[in-house]
């Protein structure tokens, strides 16, 4: 059924760089082009650092191009244990940024393990689904469900609802594209939104969390005309209606992003810019910079390059026949697609607002180095693709 | 299937991308400004910048009002009834969450107790007594019931500026009470009609203001937080010039820090505009005497003293009930409206030395029967004029029938009130509901200013400034900014305008104002009136309208007693002098 899984033997690094594959590797600069940018006009501080862990994520890629495919996935499950024990650090020893705990510090260096435990969850589903045929039974579900739910669960005790939100389509998108029956995956899915509510109950009142679905859920419920109730000047908002500084950040995003018009913002010298105003606005709402800076037009060239990059994927994914770079090509392409869509659908009041960072785009360390592995092993698998001869998918 | 699976998983997310397009066109293309300005009105950190609103000015352009720091004391009920801890070494006044072992200020743990509400501390500051407290204390409990979501409410206004100062620098041992500053309109003593007064936003304001509908008028559709700071006229030019008086209040948008750390000022995003400035033609000596004039008045009343070279209104004063300013209102005018008649009679060709046989009492041409003060014998114009002989202008009225009565009150300004933008009625020509229609059977009457002849006061002073002008076509102003252009000379006005000028100073001279001997000190040329009110003949409405110097003249005057038992010269006579000298001074 299958080959060689040590992979074709290479020429060498250079040969190595010949053979990554355009169609990944260009819109990934192109993005990153844009996030230094972006960054340097919000907090001109944090180019540099951007640009050092730029840096190292490309440093990761060819390191791990330089690693043998088979010793790769051999890599997945201690690299998912450790992903679990960081995770397991976070709680005990992480370091508490913006009221949640999500952060490893290593010296001067911090890191954010949820975004390696996405990474590590990848390659093991990868590793674990390659030769399987049970998950296409509702038992065989199991164990890939136990893989993806250890880590969920010890990112959402941080708490960080979003990025432990980013595990699920993965899992669903890489069991689907390596046969899982639809129908099991559907019954699946019924409960878990049937477990929505419950999930929203259990957040504390009050709580962060609660409050952005609150916000989120608000914004389509039906407005008042927008006009005052005369004699209540000043009446009090109802006590479970979303208060203006809950809307604060998704009501500003939303401004600058609007402000942007067709081809950017052109302002006085002095005058500050919108973007100033939004919280984040260099890490988790980057978006809004890009988009008041240059427009409409720059939020289409982003989305063609998300759209290049995501193509570029799928077109990997459709052209590898080994099992494992196939689902690892799924699984970066659903991980990196799901990240960068909530957060600019977010940044555009169009999700609520959870702390998932714009791949490539955003500052952040752990995020840019996460997706540059992820970047790493789908070129690696194209790069490396072992010889297989097979009848079928998974076969 | 995997090709198959894979290609929709991308198909997914291809759409998802697209729906972000979709999203990102419709934010900053369609619906951009739409965000843009609900965000404006939304956002935190948005300061409203109330606007200054329009002083009003006298002619010499010192201000009649203007806006003045006024001081309010606010209470926050949760700090003010909120458990607190006095130093008993120090008298410092603590809030901690818990009990404090030690004083924050001196450190004596000593005598540290529960402290007592400071209402007396307050009371005293404030210079109440306990019911007057309480009261107040009250009202701010009632604005809390109804706005419990502010935080502040106000306990007490007009705070003069050394109690405010005694208040805030007594904010240690005052939790929960804070002094703010707010503009305070100044109370008007002279000019109070005129000029009116302001009053906070009512129910109705804010529901204009904030129509959404205003924005396809291309009108500004403002928020509560900016319609809450702005005041509105309640009446007189505050009210007849609210628009412009108002301005707009300002956006401004508290902006982060920079980036290296220093504050900066706020952005502006909608500039406030403050409100016009009122440059009046009143002139505050002559005013004041107006205003005094009519004050004096048992009942209703009215003064009125106009430029003659350009028609502004030096003074305008009214006392009245009705809440209406009696100088623009219909008033029967009795005889100052026989210039009315002089001027119709004189253009329909009659001459002025025709004579009208007056027995004091008897029976007109027409048959009608007249009444005149005494039996003057035979009057030709002038003498009938500064006898104001009843006999003489309404067979001249017959004669000169209505079409001529009409096109004389056309010349002299009668026909359309011009009520300045105050509060007045309808009166002349106007008034009369079939478009101004007279009959000839109503001349004798219309002749010496009684039944459908219904003018106000400044509509009296402008036909008088007219003919004092030699026949140009004066019209009153209130505002320097509405100043005509040069009037021009009516020739059919103008050709007449001597004699009549003559006429009216023998009604000082020899005639109804002789009287007065103050009409002869500033050399006033006049005419009396005297409107039966009531078929006794008990009631009157008093008039006197008059021009000095009566060679060049300068000013006109009109007072009018409302329903006096006096008549016209010996009531309106001697105020009217007083005007006069008070404006030429």
């Amino acid at each position: 059924m299958t080959g060689d899984l040590a992979g074709p033997r290479t020429g060498g690094p250079l040969d190595l760089v010949r053979k990554l594959d355009v169609r990944v590797v260009v819109p990934v600069l192109f993005l990153v082009g844009i996030g230094l940018w972006s960054i340097s006009a919000a907090r001109p501080a944090f180019a540099a650092a951007q640009l050092r862990w730029c840096g190292v994520g490309f440093a990761a890629t060819c390191a791990v191009l330089l690693i043998p495919y088979r010793r790769l996935l051999d890599l997945a499950w201690p690299a998912w244990i450790v992903s679990i024990g960081m995770l397991a650090a976070v709680l005990v020893f992480g370091e508490s940024r913006n009221g949640a705990v999500r952060w490893l510090q290593f010296g001067p260096v911090g890191l954010q393990p949820s975004e390696f435990a996405k990474v590590a969850q990848v390659l093991v589903l990868a590793r674990y689904i390659r030769f399987r045929r049970d998950h296409r039974t509702f038992k065989g579900l199991f164990v890939p469900f136990l893989i993806t739910f250890v880590p969920m669960a010890l990112v959402m005790m941080e708490p960080d609802l979003g990025t432990a939100a980013m595990f699920v389509p993965v899992l669903f998108a890489m069991l689907w594209a390596a046969g899982a029956r639809t129908r099991h995956l559907l019954v699946v899915v019924a409960f878990g939104i049937a477990a929505l509510p419950a999930l929203y109950h259990s957040m504390p009142q009050g709580h962060y969390q609660r409050k952005r679905v609150d916000v989120f859920v608000a914004s389509f419920l039906p407005k008042p005309d927008g006009r005052p109730s005369a004699p209540k000047i000043g009446d009090a908002t109802p006590k479970d209606a979303p208060r203006k500084h809950d809307t604060f950040q998704r009501d500003e995003a939303v401004a600058t992003v609007a402000s942007g018009g067709l081809t950017g913002h052109s302002r006085a010298v002095d005058e500050p810019a919108q973007y100033e105003r939004v919280p984040e606005s260099w890490t988790d709402f980057v978006f809004v910079v890009h988009a008041e800076e240059w427009g409409l037009a720059g939020v289409l060239l982003l989305i063609g390059l998300w759209t290049a990059l995501l193509g570029g994927f799928a077109m990997v994914a459709s052209e590898l026949k080994e099992p494992a770079g196939r689902l690892v090509c799924v699984g970066a392409l659903v991980l990196l697609g799901t990240q960068a869509v909530v957060n600019m659908a977010m940044t555009m009041g169009s999700f609520p607002i959870t702390g998932v960072p714009l791949p490539f785009v955003s500052y952040g360390g752990s995020s840019m180095l996460a997706s540059w592995l992820l970047v790493a092993v789908v070129l690696h698998a194209k790069a490396r693709q072992p010889v297989v001869f097979s009848v079928g998918d998974f076969d | 299937m995997y090709e198959t699976r894979l290609s929709r998983v991308f198909a997914l997310y291809g759409g998802l991308l697209a729906l972000l397009a979709v999203r990102a066109f419709t934010l900053q293309v369609v619906t951009r400004d739409e965000v843009l300005d609900d965000h404006r009105k939304r956002v935190r950190g948005r300061i409203v910048v109330a606007p200054r609103r329009g002083e009003i000015l006298w002619d010499d352009r010192t201000p009649i009002v203007s806006n003045e720091p006024g001081f309010s004391v606010e209470i926050d009920f949760k700090s003010f009834y909120a458990n607190r801890w006095s130093c008993g070494d120090c008298a410092a006044v603590m809030q901690p969450k818990q009990e404090p072992v030690a004083c924050a200020e001196c450190g004596s743990d000593r005598a540290l107790a529960r402290a007592t509400r400071p209402d007396a501390l307050l009371a005293d500051l404030l210079g109440l007594g306990r019911e007057e407290y309480e009261a107040a204390l009250l009202g701010a409990d009632a604005k809390q019931a109804k706005h419990p979501d502010y935080r502040y409410h106000e306990f007490f206004r007009d705070v003069d500026r050394d109690t405010a100062t005694r208040i805030a620098l007594a904010a240690d041992r005052l939790p929960g009470i804070i002094v703010r500053a707010r503009s305070r309109r100044t109370p008007v003593d002279a000019a109070s009609e005129v000029v009116g007064t302001t009053r906070e936003p009512y129910p109705e304001d804010v529901l204009e203001l904030s129509d959404p509908e205003r924005k396809e008028r291309g009108e500004r559709v403002y928020s509560i937080a900016e319609i809450y700071p702005l005041r509105f006229g309640a009446r007189g030019l505050e009210k007849a010039f609210d628009d412009e008086l108002r301005g707009a209040p300002g956006i401004s948008r508290r902006t982060p820090r920079d980036k290296d750390g220093r504050a900066r000022d706020p952005a502006v995003e909608i500039p406030v505009v403050d409100g016009v400035v009122l440059h009046t033609t009143l002139s505050r000596d002559v005013q004041v005497l107006a205003e005094e004039i009519v004050a004096a008045a048992p009942g209703n009343a009215a003064a009125v003293v106009l430029d003659v070279t350009s028609g502004a209104v030096v003074a305008i004063a009214s006392k009245s009930k009705d809440g209406l300013n009696h100088a623009v209102c219909s008033i029967l005018p009795g005889s100052v409206f026989k210039l009315a008649t002089s001027v119709a009679l004189l253009e329909s060709g009659i001459s002025p030395d025709d004579e009208v046989e007056c027995r004091g009492k008897g029976v007109l041409p027409s048959g009608r029967e007249y009444k005149c003060d005494a039996a003057h014998g035979a009057m030709p114009f002038v003498d009938a004029f500064a006898r104001s002989c009843n006999a003489y202008f309404a067979t001249m009225a017959e004669r000169a029938g209505p079409e001529a009565m009409r096109r004389a009150c056309s010349e002299l300004g009668l026909d359309v009130n011009p009520t300045l933008r105050l509060a007045g009625t309808p009166c002349g020509l106007e008034y009369s509901g079939q478009g101004g229609r007279w009959y000839r059977a109503d001349m004798a009457k219309i002749g010496i200013g009684m039944g459908k002849a219904l003018v106000s006061p400044v509509q009296i002073a402008m036909a008088y400034a007219r003919i004092a002008s030699g026949g140009r076509r004066i019209a009153p102003f209130l505002l320097r900014d509405e100043a005509p252009s040069a009037p021009e000379a009516d020739p059919s006005l103008a050709r007449f305008a001597l004699l009549i000028r003559d006429a009216a100073r023998r009604v000082v001279t020899e005639g109804t104002g002789r009287r007065v001997t103050e009409l002869g000190d500033v050399e006033a040329a006049g005419k009396s009136g005297t409107g039966d009110v009531n078929t006794r003949g008990t009631e009157h409405n008093a008039w006197f309208v008059a021009f000095a110097p009566a060679s060049a003249p300068r000013f006109v005057a009109v007072v009018v007693y409302e329903k006096v038992a006096g008549h016209g010269a010996e009531t309106a006579g001697r105020p009217v002098a007083r005007l006069l000298a008070e404006a030429l001074r």
